[in-house]
């Protein structure tokens, strides 16, 4: 394999799948949503958007806090420190590919 | 790379929309700005009455009250109003500061790479955001010292021309002020420069009616919202 196409293959799958990193870049571009903004943001349905939050719990990528805002339950969900970095990095490498693929360096 | 907006650019750009969707901040500043206009129009004028000296001090708490919180307030209106119909995001308005390194806040080290492609972008954006902001609102101030310098009805409507050009090419960017608040600075200036009013009940009355289309303005976004969206099933994940 050439080394482009080896940065490829490094990518994270946690934050490849297409749903999940549609929540990672809304978590990443905001503080912290909670679970009906997200559904709304991203157009998912509530068991699909519970099944991706949690292999990105599971991952330790998203922090999810159920809490009160008056008498309103919220779910929380925020990026850890991990989940942030993973984010980075996977942008890091698309962009080295899509760099790479355009005829570029990629840096 | 392409100068296209990126998703993350996107996100950014759609909480900052969701902020104001509601109309309450906008109702919030209407209602504060025309508090200090109220203040305004009696701070300045003689022989007032009792009741007027109270009431125009209490405007003026009222004012600061709001200046001071309006976070809480308007998370207090919106934890009722919004939230439960469309969802929480937390301001990027408020949190400017805290987002890029919210670990921080949880006594983690910061993220090892702040000028990571991502994290740059979104620096960029709030930067340029709050830069246009502060210009405006600079611009606004400087532009109302011409009601207070100038002593000619005309300048009332000319002021209010130039400070709706200003707020257009502010905030247009990111739609924070609708037109109608843009083409009701005109129509404000208009009406106070017919008045025959001191400088000072003049340049209170002109605040005044900068707030009440800020207070329109809102109304106005609330009651589309309103009807837009109905109370959703709050769900759990």
């Amino acid at each position: 394999m050439t080394p482009d196409l080896q940065a490829l293959a490094t990518l994270d799958r946690v934050v490849h799948e297409p749903a999940r990193l549609m929540i990672m870049t809304v978590l990443y571009a905001v503080p912290e949503t909670d679970f009906l903004y997200l559904q709304r943001e991203c157009g998912l349905t509530q068991g699909n958007l519970s099944s991706h939050l949690a292999k990105l719990e599971e991952a330790k990528y998203v922090t999810i806090l159920k809490t009160f805002k008056g008498k309103y339950p919220l779910t929380i969900c925020s990026l850890t420190k991990l989940g942030r970095e993973a984010f980075e990095d996977y942008v890091r490498k698309m962009r080295y590919v899509a760099g790479a693929t355009a005829g570029g360096n990629g840096t | 790379m392409s100068n296209s907006p990126t998703p993350i650019f996107l996100a950014e750009n759609r909480s900052w929309t969701y902020w104001f969707a509601d109309g309450l901040p906008q109702l919030l500043i209407g209602i504060s700005v025309m508090l200090f206009g109220f203040f305004f129009i009696y701070m300045g004028t003689p022989s007032l009455s009792n009741a007027l000296v109270v009431l125009a001090i209490v405007a003026f708490a009222a004012y600061m009250l709001i200046q001071i919180r309006a976070p809480q307030i308007l998370d207090w209106l919106k934890t009722r109003i919004t939230y439960p119909r469309t969802g929480y995001a937390a301001s990027p308005y408020f949190a400017n500061k805290n987002n890029i390194c919210r670990d921080a806040n949880l006594n983690l080290p910061p993220a090892p790479d702040p000028n990571a492609p991502a994290i740059a972008e979104i620096k960029r954006l709030r930067k340029e955001r709050n830069r246009r902001l502060s210009r405006t609102y600079i611009l606004l101030a400087l532009t109302s010292l011409a009601l207070w310098f100038v002593h000619t009805s005309w300048i009332c409507a000319l002021t209010g021309i130039v400070m709706g050009i200003i707020l257009w090419l502010g905030t247009r960017a990111d739609k924070s002020v609708s037109l109608l608040v843009v083409l009701g600075f005109p129509v404000v200036g208009f009406y106070v420069g017919t008045l025959q009013l001191n400088p000072h009940a003049r340049v209170g009355s002109f605040i005044f009616g900068a707030g009440l289309l800020f207070l329109l303005e809102g109304l106005v976004s609330l009651l589309l919202y309103l009807r837009r969206n109905p109370v959703a099933n709050v769900p759990v994940a």
